[in-house]
């Protein structure tokens, strides 16, 4: 067996094709309530997980949906800021 | 002494931090940090009934994963004095005092849920495991250090348990190993939240943040063999053939998470922290400051 599986790695979302900003990677959330705690704002758990409330604006709610993406066990949070390599 | 065993004697000393720093308030229930996580801990939790036990494939367990398992078990049990000391030196904090019933009440279940599991397969532990499995590291000497001490241990953890999860060869271990998995990640947020709340009222910052650096920096010199019960259990694990072999040749600790671990207690204590050198840069300027 190796260290990597696909679908727990790679988190970030221009490899992935797509904008860049907050999202929930589909079917990867465990439903911990880490992220909803850290940025009540940015996130709202559902009974099927994590969903984006809304995108960050402020440079506290940036700092926030980073620091999410850091913690989220199971890299379900993808978060790269607009107009940033 | 080592250099490594006086670097963890001078992060993590008996020495106690000043009191009242992270909760003074007029307004307990507007302001706290524990009604929003015991809110949204509320709506995850789950219970021993919940495990579909009737999903148990006995078969495919070996003995050493029963070792393994017994092993985890044990480094759970240490969450009872790590009560303790939190409650004799930071009982004063309302708050976080709140929280740590939480904590406790949620991280005893893990031990008692692995421990069920040892039993359906004819393992059964008495109550001297529990007395002994007792025992926890020294708290750091600033109370940032100690929230950046536990923001680490349960990212670890939870880093090993979806670890676990993935190659676990038993269904119902897999789906326990998740549950606990995402406990220990939302521990770590709420750690990780106190020590923000931390940084926005400590009276002395220059000391919480030089302390909180020592603790980093000595978590990522030693890897798991941070004096903390979950890095000793992952670097015993981590030591035997199967898991090598079978698991991990990296071990636990990767450099993904390392780097993770770092940049957000660079967060957490408001200094960017990108890996070691970052670390030590801002020790250094630290030092530096009046």
């Amino acid at each position: 067996m190796t260290e990597t599986e696909p679908h727990l790695e790679s988190s970030n979302p221009s490899s992935l094709g797509v904008e860049p900003g907050l999202r929930i990677e589909p079917g990867r959330c465990i439903r911990c309530a880490a992220a909803a705690s850290m940025a009540p704002t940015l996130f709202s758990l559902g009974s099927r997980g994590n969903q984006v409330l809304k995108q960050p604006e402020t440079a506290r709610e940036r700092a926030l949906a980073r620091s999410a993406s850091l913690l989220c066990p199971v890299r379900a949070i993808l978060f790269e800021e607009r107009g940033r390599e | 002494m080592t250099a490594e065993a006086r670097d963890a004697s001078v992060a993590q000393s008996s020495a106690k931090p000043e009191a009242g720093v992270i909760t003074t308030s007029t307004d307990i229930v507007g302001d706290a940090l524990y009604y929003r996580y015991f809110e949204q801990a509320e709506k995850v939790r789950w219970k021993i009934s919940d495990v579909p036990w009737h999903l148990l494939e006995a078969e495919r367990v070996s003995p050493y994963w029963k070792q393994v398992i017994t092993e985890v078990a044990r480094s759970e049990l240490t969450t009872f004095d790590g009560t303790r000391q939190f409650m004799a030196r930071f009982g004063h904090d309302p708050d976080f005092s709140q929280w740590i019933a939480i904590w406790l009440y949620e991280e005893t279940k893990h031990p008692q849920v692995l421990m069920m599991w040892l039993r359906h397969l004819g393992v059964d532990l008495d109550d001297q495991f529990l007395v002994k499995g007792r025992q926890t590291a020294q708290f750091a000497a600033s109370w940032l250090g100690t929230l950046t001490l536990n923001l680490i241990a349960e990212m670890m953890a939870a880093e090993a348990y979806v670890t676990l999860s993935r190659y676990a060869p038993e269904p119902v271990l897999k789906n326990l190993a998740l549950r606990i998995a995402g406990d220990e990640a939302r521990h770590a947020a709420h750690f990780f939240g106190y020590g923000q709340r931390l940084v926005e009222r400590a009276t002395d910052l220059k000391f919480e943040r030089k302390n909180a650096l020592e603790v980093l920096y000595l978590w990522l010199n030693t890897q798991t063999r941070l004096e903390h019960p979950i890095g000793q259990i992952l670097h015993d694990v981590e030591a035997t053939d199967t898991f090598r072999d079978g698991v991990r040749q990296g071990g636990f600790i990767t450099d993904q998470l390392r780097d993770r671990i770092c940049a957000l207690v660079g967060d957490m204590i408001g200094i960017p922290l990108r890996g070691k050198k970052d670390v030590i840069r801002a020790a250094i300027e630290l030092g530096r400051k009046r």
